[in-house]
C-alpha cells in the first residue's frame, strides 16, 4: 500500500518518527570499523557524485548534473524510506519534506527561526551543531569526502553554517520551475538552455538556486559530497521530488528525457539505462517514473 | 519482504565502502586536470586548456578544479557551487573542509606580496 509523505513542520509524529528512525539507522552498524546503515547511503551518494558519465568528462556525474539527478535521487529516496520503516517496525511510515519554499517567503534574516531548526526538529547550526537531536554527543559525522575527491573516515560532530548571504528558494521560484518544459535537453549537463531538471537541480537561471541554493543556504556538511550526514538532506530531497511530482502532475505530456535511442545522450542517463545503485535489479529512470504504488504527497500546496 | 533483500545489499555496500575508507589512506589525491573550452569564431577553431595550480598557506592543495564555456569555475569538492572566481571558490572549500586548513599552521610565504582577497 501507497504510503504518505507529509510536511514534517505539520506533522509531530512523522517528524519525532523521523529523528527516531534515522538514529536507529545510524546505529546499526554493518561492518567492524563502524559504518552503519545510514553512513552507506552517505557513501553512496559520494561515489555517485565521483562516478563521472562519462569518465571522459568531469562534470556530470551518475547522480547529478543529468537527467537521472531526479530518478536517482527518487530511488536512493524510496530505498531510504524502506529501511526506515524496517527500523521503526511501521510499514506506513512515509519520509517526510521539508518544504523551504515556504520558509523562503520570509525575510532572510528570519529564515533560520523557521520551526524546521528548533531544539526537537533539526536542531540549530554550529560547527559542530550543538543544539537538538543531531547535537554533536548524539550523532557522529563517521564518513567525510576530502576537498580531493576520497572518502576518508572520520568521527565529529556535524557541521551546519547557514550562509545569510544567500536566501531560500521562494514559492515563485518553485511556480516558475514546474511550468518549464521540456524535462531535460541537450547537451544534457548545466549548459542547457530549456530544462526542468537543470533549473530544479539549481545550476540556471544564476547558480545556486532551487535545490542547490538549499544545500548552499544549510552549509556545513551540506555542501560536500557527503552532504548526505546530515538528515536535512533527506528533507531536502524530499521536497525536489515533491516538486518533480507535482510537475509530472501538471505536465503529464512532457515525458522523462532522453530516451534510449538519443543520438550522443550520455550512458546512465537515458530512459532505460540502469542507475548506480547498491541494489540489484537497479532500476531504471522509466522505472521510477511512476511511484503511485509506493508513495504519494499529502500536498502540492506552494508548487501548483 | 523487499526491506530484507535491501538491508543485505547495503551490507555489500558498507563493506564497499569501508574498504574505499582503508584506500584513501593510500591514495588521497587525485589528479590535477585540465580544462578545455573550444569555440569557433571566424572560421577559426579556438581550444583553451586551463589549468589550476592552488596553493593554501604556500602548501600545495589537490582540488580538480574546471571552468566552463561561460568561465563558471566549479569543483566537485563543492559540488553544489559554481563561481564566477577561483579565489572564491577556494574560500568556500576552506571554509567546507576545516580540518584540511587547520588554524595555526600558516606558514609564512615571503617575497609573494600576501594573498588575494
Amino acid at each position: 500500500m501507497a504510503v504518505m509523505r507529509r510536511n514534517i513542520l505539520n506533522d509531530s509524529a512523522v517528524r519525532d518518527a523521523y529523528i527516531r528512525g534515522v538514529k536507529l539507522l545510524k546505529q546499526e552498524f554493518l561492518t567492524p570499523n563502524g559504518l552503519s546503515t545510514y553512513d552507506t547511503f552517505v557513501a553512496w551518494h559520494h561515489r555517485a557524485m565521483m562516478r563521472f558519465t562519462p569518465p571522459t568528462q568531469f562534470r556530470r556525474n551518475a547522480a547529478h548534473v543529468g537527467p537521472v539527478f531526479l530518478p536517482w535521487h527518487r530511488h536512493m529516496l524510496i530505498l531510504f524510506e524502506r529501511q526506515l520503516q524496517r527500523v521503526l517496525g511501521d510499514s506506513s511510515f512515509g519520509l517526510p519534506y521539508w518544504d523551504w519554499g515556504t520558509d523562503g517567503e520570509l525575510p532572510t534574516s528570519q529564515q533560520r527561526q523557521s520551526a524546521l531548526w528548533s531544539p526537537n526538529c533539526m536542531g540549530r547550526d554550529g560547527t559542530p551543531v550543538s543544539s537538538g537531536p543531531f547535537a554533536a554527543a548524539e550523532w557522529q559525522v563517521r564518513v567525510e569526502a576530502t576537498p580531493s575527491g576520497s572518502l576518508r573516515a572520520t568521527q565529529r560532530g556535524l557541521r551546519r553554517r547557514f550562509d545569510e548571504r544567500v536566501s531560500l528558494p521562494t514559492r515563485e521560484q518553485v511556480r516558475a520551475v514546474v511550468a518549464v518544459v521540456p524535462y531535460d535537453g541537450s547537451p544534457w549537463d548545466d549548459s542547457v538552455q530549456q530544462s526542468f531538471r537543470d533549473l530544479l537541480e539549481g545550476w540556471q537561471p544564476t547558480p545556486p538556486s532551487l535545490h542547490n541554493l538549499v544545500h548552499v543556504w544549510v552549509g556545513g556538511d551540506m555542501g560536500a559530497s557527503t552532504s548526505p550526514n546530515d538528515p536535512v538532506f533527506f528533507l531536502n530531497h524530499a521536497n525536489v521530488d515533491r516538486i518533480w511530482a507535482a510537475w509530472q502532475n501538471h505536465n503529464a505530456t512532457s515525458r522523462y528525457v532522453p530516451v534510449q535511442n538519443e543520438k550522443n545522450a550520455p550512458r546512465g542517463h537515458r530512459e532505460r539505462d540502469p542507475v548506480f545503485s547498491i541494489v540489484r535489479p537497479a532500476p531504471t529512470p522509466t522505472d521510477l517514473l511512476d511511484v503511485s504504488a509506493i508513495y504519494s504527497y499529502d500536498s502540492f500546496e506552494g508548487i501548483l | 519482504m523487499q526491506e530484507d533483500k535491501d538491508i543485505q545489499y547495503i551490507r555489500k555496500a558498507a563493506q564497499q565502502a569501508a574498504h574505499a575508507l582503508r584506500r584513501s589512506v593510500r591514495h588521497n589525491h587525485m589528479t590535477h586536470r585540465s580544462s578545455v573550452r573550444k569555440a569557433t569564431h571566424e572560421g577559426h577553431r579556438i581550444e583553451i586548456r586551463t589549468m589550476y595550480e592552488v596553493r593554501v598557506d604556500g602548501r600545495r592543495v589537490s582540488l580538480p578544479l574546471s571552468v566552463d564555456s561561460e568561465g563558471r569555475v566549479t569543483c566537485h569538492a563543492l559540488p553544489n557551487y559554481s563561481f564566477q572566481s577561483a579565489v572564491d571558490l577556494v574560500k568556500q572549500v576552506i571554509a567546507t573542509y576545516p580540518d584540511d586548513f587547520p588554524k595555526g599552521r600558516r606558514k609564512e610565504v615571503r617575497g609573494h606580496g600576501g594573498h588575494a582577497s
